[in-house]
């Protein structure tokens, strides 16, 4: 079992959404953001996590990475009660994901699966569309992805 | 014991990558935007071509996800560089003219968008001298270039920030003497095409356009294998002819033209380009 998401967009119900290629959203605007878990190893069947009380308790987390440390969003994915198969979760004013692949964690009692799904959210800047953005030249702050490869002396 | 002075440090130029150096923009004219997306390969490149194969097999909206996903690593490799910001660690020779030139380094991957460690290691990773992050120039990072100016040091008013680690100095003054020391600048950076994890240069997503764009097309002109047919029953007969496998080849030529052109311009903004000549 190989299990992946689908984005939905425009959902009002489990029996009303829209399946996309992509989430699609601007920078600073809340969000309602829903996708769907499939198995890649059926043909894309859609996947109801949590059923059994061995697969009891069930979450979700979805992260959206970034060479920052800082930078990176997590957030925890809510299961529909309806379909079991359709979660979602809120992205605030202050979130700031950034646009790319969207990693997946889903724990089902002592199981942990994990997938990426590629270039599923785009974000656009309305704010700032005339270049790619501007790094501060600061002296110091919390940017440190990396370890110490060095012993010293 | 790791004197770790400025391991949290970062330093930047403090411009946009692209366009280069750009400090302030009008907001009037877009230049950097998401990943390229399944619709947009259609509706700037492919408008107007059935995506259809003669056994009927189609491209699907996941089919240009992927072949999107492909070009943006064959663009990555063309290119150079990767189209997001990574961080990277490289060892750069010392040579006594860099030195003497203000430690004029050229970081392997360009363009650099941060540093964060400058110093000298050793071959056992012994991190012997760091260099002062207050000291390193940013300015030409845009082309992957790093200097180590300290007169702000020796003339500013302020101290630098403990960064100057025990025998560094002397260490600095020993090595006057050598010309070539293969592996002796360790530099720790980000370097990648856009500052913003998430959006590129628009120019960059016309190049993984175009490059996914021509496979796509080749695959499908491939499968074209009739230049002509003809049919004939009861004395009726009804031919017709194509250009076969050469189907999209015009439309196949210009974006290979239009893939070069991109990838020497984007190359010049990116890096530096030497000459050779025999004067």
């Amino acid at each position: 079992m190989r299990l992946s998401s689908k984005p939905i967009i425009n959902f009002c119900n489990v029996n009303d959404w829209d399946s996309a290629n992509q989430w699609c959203i601007r920078a600073g605007d809340p969000n309602t953001l829903y996708f769907q878990v499939i198995d890649l190893d059926q043909d894309g069947l859609r996947y109801i996590a949590g059923v059994g009380a061995s697969n009891q308790p069930v979450s979700m987390q979805v992260t959206f990475s970034s060479i920052d440390s800082t930078m990176v969003v997590q957030k925890s994915a809510v299961q529909d009660p309806n379909d079991g198969s359709i979660w979602s979760f809120n992205i605030s004013p202050t979130d700031r994901p950034h646009g790319g692949a969207v990693q997946f964690q889903l724990t089902q009692g002592s199981s942990i699966r994990t997938w990426v799904t590629l270039n599923m959210l785009c974000v656009e800047y309305p704010a700032n569309p005339g270049c790619d953005g501007q790094l501060d030249d600061v002296n110091v702050f919390n940017f440190n992805p990396f370890s110490n490869s060095g012993t010293g002396v | 014991m790791n004197n770790g002075a400025n391991f949290n440090y970062t330093k930047s130029f403090g411009t946009a990558m692209y366009p280069v150096h750009a400090l302030k923009t009008s907001g009037l004219l877009q230049r950097a935007e998401p990943f390229l997306t399944p619709e947009q390969l259609l509706s700037r490149f492919l408008k107007g071509i059935p995506l259809v194969f003669p056994n009927g097999d189609r491209f699907s909206m996941d089919d240009l996800k992927d072949r999107i996903y492909l070009a943006q690593n064959t663009a990555e490799l063309e290119l150079k560089t990767t189209i997001t910001r990574e961080l990277r660690q490289d060892k750069l020779a010392f040579k006594q003219e860099d030195y003497k030139a203000y430690i004029h380094l050229n970081a392997e991957q360009k363009p650099v968008c941060t540093i964060h460690q400058l110093a000298i290691v050793s071959a056992d990773k012994n991190n012997i001298f760091e260099i002062p992050p207050e000291w390193i120039e940013t300015s030409n990072f845009s082309k992957g270039i790093i200097n180590v100016i300290p007169l702000l040091a020796a003339y500013g008013v302020n101290s630098v920030q403990g960064a100057v680690g025990n025998a560094g100095i002397a260490f600095l003054t020993v090595i006057d003497g050598l010309n070539w020391v293969p592996a002796y600048w360790q530099i720790k950076y980000t370097s990648g095409l856009s500052n913003t994890e998430g959006l590129v240069p628009t120019l960059v997503n016309e190049l993984v356009g175009t490059i996914a764009a021509i496979d796509i097309l080749s695959e499908i002109a491939a499968t074209f294998i009739h230049n002509s047919q003809s049919q004939t029953q009861d004395g009726i007969s009804q031919s017709s002819s194509g250009p076969g496998p050469r189907i999209y080849i015009i439309r196949i030529e210009d974006l290979m033209r239009k893939r070069e052109m991109l990838e020497k311009k984007l190359k010049g903004i990116f890096s530096n380009k030497f000459y050779v000549g025999n004067f």
